[in-house]
């Protein structure tokens, strides 16, 4: 199971405040199905809005496999200028 | 200016890179060919104009256009009703996304007017003249509303609200009531009230900054030429084609492959050409009239309407042992967001303390919403104005402990393998090498005098990578034209011209760059974020790579060999064995037959790049303050930056100097100011002052080359890190200078005058 930390606002928002969630999943398209069954819109924000860091490092690409115990940051994207 | 001799101490010898050719694009840019935004010209093309509001808040009663369709030479009036209703959508704006609705609404308002400038018709006219007389003729009944324009205003309980389906993000449990507040966004680890209550010593100031703009010369323009067949095109000027694609595409809901986006030459961009504003307008004239149209801001439409940069106030209190080891931080801020959801909370939450190494802390961002332009991106959004208290703080702090300022970063500073408070280990980045070249810098030793000061300040910014697109053809000729659909707003025709010289290993004058279409290559994101010269130059460089392997196979089969038994070298293939052994084909002769063989040689690539790392950076600035007027003067300044590797160094030094340029002004002179009826009333370059170069001196340069791995030549952007540190650097020498703590941006002669009379 990954470990998933969702941050501010995407806690809040969809999650119900919650720190930390196990999520069983083979990749991050799989990582994000499941939390939009838990918090149902995060799928359709997640593209555009949420960022994610596996095992302390960025990764854009949805498709790499995803280690069993990963510990996954949830976090929003930001603009450069 | 200063950068190390001996640069094979950092990173490999090079060929090419890290040379100074001339750039590629300069001839037409000092000789005025050059095709800027308000330049282009289309056969058949009308002028628009755009009425504007002249209140801050308002609704929209009705809206007469009946007298200005009548006025001759008018051949379209439009209004927000000719735009597709829109739902909300988060859509791609640059690296992060934006809310369809607000950008387009953002192009032209409905209901509602919540700015002085927000466009609310517009029209097309066989001149200018005759378009800005219809403009006069158009009849708006306003129903003026009570505006904000400070967080105090925003945030009071009774406060006019913008929106009345915007609740704040970011809070448990989700409010009820709408709100002026978009969001709450909060980043920190460890227990940062517990470590203030046990910290020696603690500092804490509350420290503000105004909106400020991004202050490029070249005004936002466009022509758009909309067919009966549904199919367009959009000539304009911008950080990204593909960007104007999409936001265009998705405001007036129609296919990306039926628009076309020609990127014409960008005259400054800063972050604040990173979305729309005239490209759905032009499009609906166009489409209104049957021919292109052309739409340009000016001066006071730049300020007035496009992007500012967010002010804000920002609370502190920042703890740290008698060493200097900094033990907690407690950090709140709030951020003027303007008429749209958006501002820089996150990046700016995400950065305030990035370049130090702090167990305990706790940032809390707020995106607060008033009735001036929605806020753009800035170089570094949103870390200016977080790092600037940040930076005060440990001035002061170092001033209390009687700690040398740099010593005292030294002793806090990020390294790699530090694990952020986003729970990332920090890569090979190079603050400490900074810290320490800036210590050894001759400014930072050298004498003060009289009523002057010493201000260093460091700073951080993230930078980013993401798809970009590249196509490497070789000519008949030998020669190579390398094709990008990033926009050429730092240098970047030399700096991939140099990376595919130096993977060709040819000479840099056999390169041409172009930048072309979004119907003529694959998906780029946009010029910005400091990424194009890391992701798009990775693009380059595996065509080549591609390239090169080519040729090796086409001069193997012409040798008969295998093409592992060929080498390039020298911008030529070498046969290794058989016969051929030891001959040589050149790019030229193979190209020549490429008609013989398996045809034209290019090769296309797109990527998703990964791998990019932060930027850092230290600056050193000695101010004079007269106290008779509380005129600073800034005396001498040095930037010193982590490059990772300098590609073309001339352009590297170029936006350190910039962005330091663009610091100092925010931290001296700029800043939007509001006339009694909420209206800018600085919107021109004679009243909002941005330095020129008889205000500063020559701003010196030493680049640390500490090369990022995951690049094959060790890029790092550096295009936005260098506007961060200006305002600690520049408040630490004024207060340093007059002996008193400076927490308001900007510094004005009247306030550091009010400042010393107060303490007199």
């Amino acid at each position: 199971m990954a470990r998933v930390q969702p941050m501010s606002p995407f806690a809040e928002q969809f999650f119900g405040g919650a720190q930390l969630l196990d999520v069983a999943a083979g990749n991050l398209f799989a990582l994000v199905d499941a939390l939009d069954a838990i918090g149902p819109g995060f799928g359709e924000n997640a593209g555009m809005r949420v960022a994610f860091a596996v095992d302390g490092t960025m990764q854009t690409d949805w498709s790499a496999p995803l280690p069993a115990d990963a510990d996954v940051m949830v976090f929003p994207r930001v603009a450069g200028g | 200016m200063n950068a190390p001799q001996d640069k094979t101490a950092f990173r490999p010898a090079y060929r090419v890179i890290g040379t100074r050719p001339v750039r590629p694009d300069g001839v037409d840019k000092v000789t005025g060919k050059a095709i800027y935004g308000p330049d282009f010209v289309a056969s058949g093309m009308l002028q628009g104009a755009i009425l504007r509001s002249p209140h801050p808040h308002a609704r929209i009663r009705s809206i007469n256009t009946k007298k200005a369709e009548a006025l001759p030479g008018v051949k379209a009036v439009i209004t927000g009703a000719d735009f597709p209703g829109l739902a909300a959508l988060e859509v791609a704006v640059g690296e992060s996304s934006g809310n369809i609705k607000h950008v387009g609404r953002n192009c032209m308002a409905h209901e509602k007017v919540l700015y002085a400038g927000h466009a609310v018709a517009a029209v097309a006219a066989t001149s200018s003249v005759i378009a800005e007389e219809a403009l006069a003729l158009i009849e708006v009944d306003y129903e003026v509303l009570p505006y904000v324009l400070t967080i105090d205003e925003a945030l009071a309980a009774d406060a006019p609200l913008l929106h009345d389906d915007i609740f704040t993000q970011g809070l448990d449990p989700k409010p009820t009531k709408p709100s002026n507040a978009a969001l709450r966004f909060t980043i920190g680890r460890g227990d940062p009230d517990a470590a203030l209550k046990g910290a020696h010593t603690v500092i804490s100031g509350t420290y503000s900054a105004l909106p400020v703009h991004q202050g490029y010369i070249e005004p936002h323009a466009c022509v758009a030429s909309w067919n009966a067949d549904g199919q367009a095109q959009i000539w304009a000027s911008s950080q990204g084609a593909f960007m104007i694609r999409s936001l265009t595409a998705a405001i007036l809901g129609i296919a990306l492959a039926d628009i076309r986006v020609t990127p014409l030459e960008i005259g400054g961009g800063f972050g604040g050409k990173t979305t729309v504003y005239l490209e759905p307008v032009a499009m609906l004239l166009s489409r209104k009239t049957g021919r292109p149209v052309r739409l340009t801001m000016s001066r006071g439409d730049v300020f007035r309407a496009s992007g500012p940069a967010p002010g804000g106030t920002m609370d502190i209190q920042l703890g740290a042992d008698a060493d200097g080891t900094i033990t907690g931080v407690v950090m709140e801020f709030k951020l003027l967001g303007g008429a749209y959801p958006g501002s820089d909370t996150h990046p700016g939450a995400m950065s305030a303390l990035a370049h130090y190494n702090i167990a305990n802390s706790r940032v809390t961002g707020w995106d607060v919403l008033c009735n001036m332009a929605s806020t753009a991106a800035y170089r570094a959004p949103g870390a200016p104005q977080t790092i600037f208290p940040v930076e005060s703080c440990i001035d002061e702090l170092a001033m209390k402990l009687g700690i040398d300022p740099i010593d005292l970063r030294l002793k806090n500073a990020v390294k790699p393998g530090d694990v952020g408070v986003m729970g990332m280990a920090a890569g090979e980045i190079g603050y400490v090498e900074c810290l320490e070249a800036a210590k050894a810098h001759p400014h930072y030793s050298a004498p003060l005098g009289p009523n002057q000061g010493r201000g260093v300040a460091g700073g951080t910014w993230g930078n980013y990578g993401g798809p970009s697109t590249a196509v490497v053809s070789v000519s008949e000729d030998g020669s190579v034209l390398v094709t990008t659909g990033n926009p050429d707003i730092g240098g970047s025709r030399a700096s991939m011209a140099i990376m595919a010289a130096e993977t060709l290993q040819i000479p840099y004058e056999k390169v041409r760059v172009t930048i072309t279409d979004t119907s003529s290559i694959g998906y780029s994101m946009l010029t910005g974020g400091s990424r194009t010269t890391f992701a798009t130059g990775k693009a380059v460089i595996e065509a080549c790579e591609q390239v090169i392997a080519t040729l090796c196979q086409r001069a193997a089969a012409m040798w008969g060999v295998d093409a592992e038994q060929t080498e390039w070298r020298d911008g030529a293939v070498y046969c290794l064995s058989g016969d051929k052994q030891g001959s040589s084909l050149t790019m030229g002769q193979i190209a020549a037959k490429a008609g013989f063989s398996g045809g034209p040689i290019s090769a296309e690539v797109s990527l998703n790049a990964q791998g990019f790392l932060p930027a850092f950076g230290v600056h050193i600035c000695d101010t004079e303050v007269d106290p008779e007027t509380g005129n600073v003067s800034v005396l001498r300044y040095t930037v010193v930056q982590d490059v990772g590797t300098a590609i073309h160094p001339d352009y590297v030094e170029g936006q350190m100097q910039g962005g330091a340029a663009q610091g100092i002004g925010w931290a001296l002179n700029e800043g939007y100011v509001f006339d009694k009826d909420g209206r800018v009333d600085n919107p021109g370059f004679l009243d909002y002052r941005m330095p020129v170069c008889s205000d500063l001196p020559m701003i010196d340069t030493v680049m640390v080359e500490k090369p990022n791995p995951a690049h094959p030549y060790g890029v790092k952007g550096v295009g936005e890190v260098p506007i961060v540190p200006p305002l600690g650097a520049v408040g630490n020498a004024v207060s340093r200078a007059i002996g008193i703590r400076m927490h308001d941006l900007p510094l004005t002669p009247d306030r550091v005058y009010a400042a010393i009379k107060a303490r007199a």
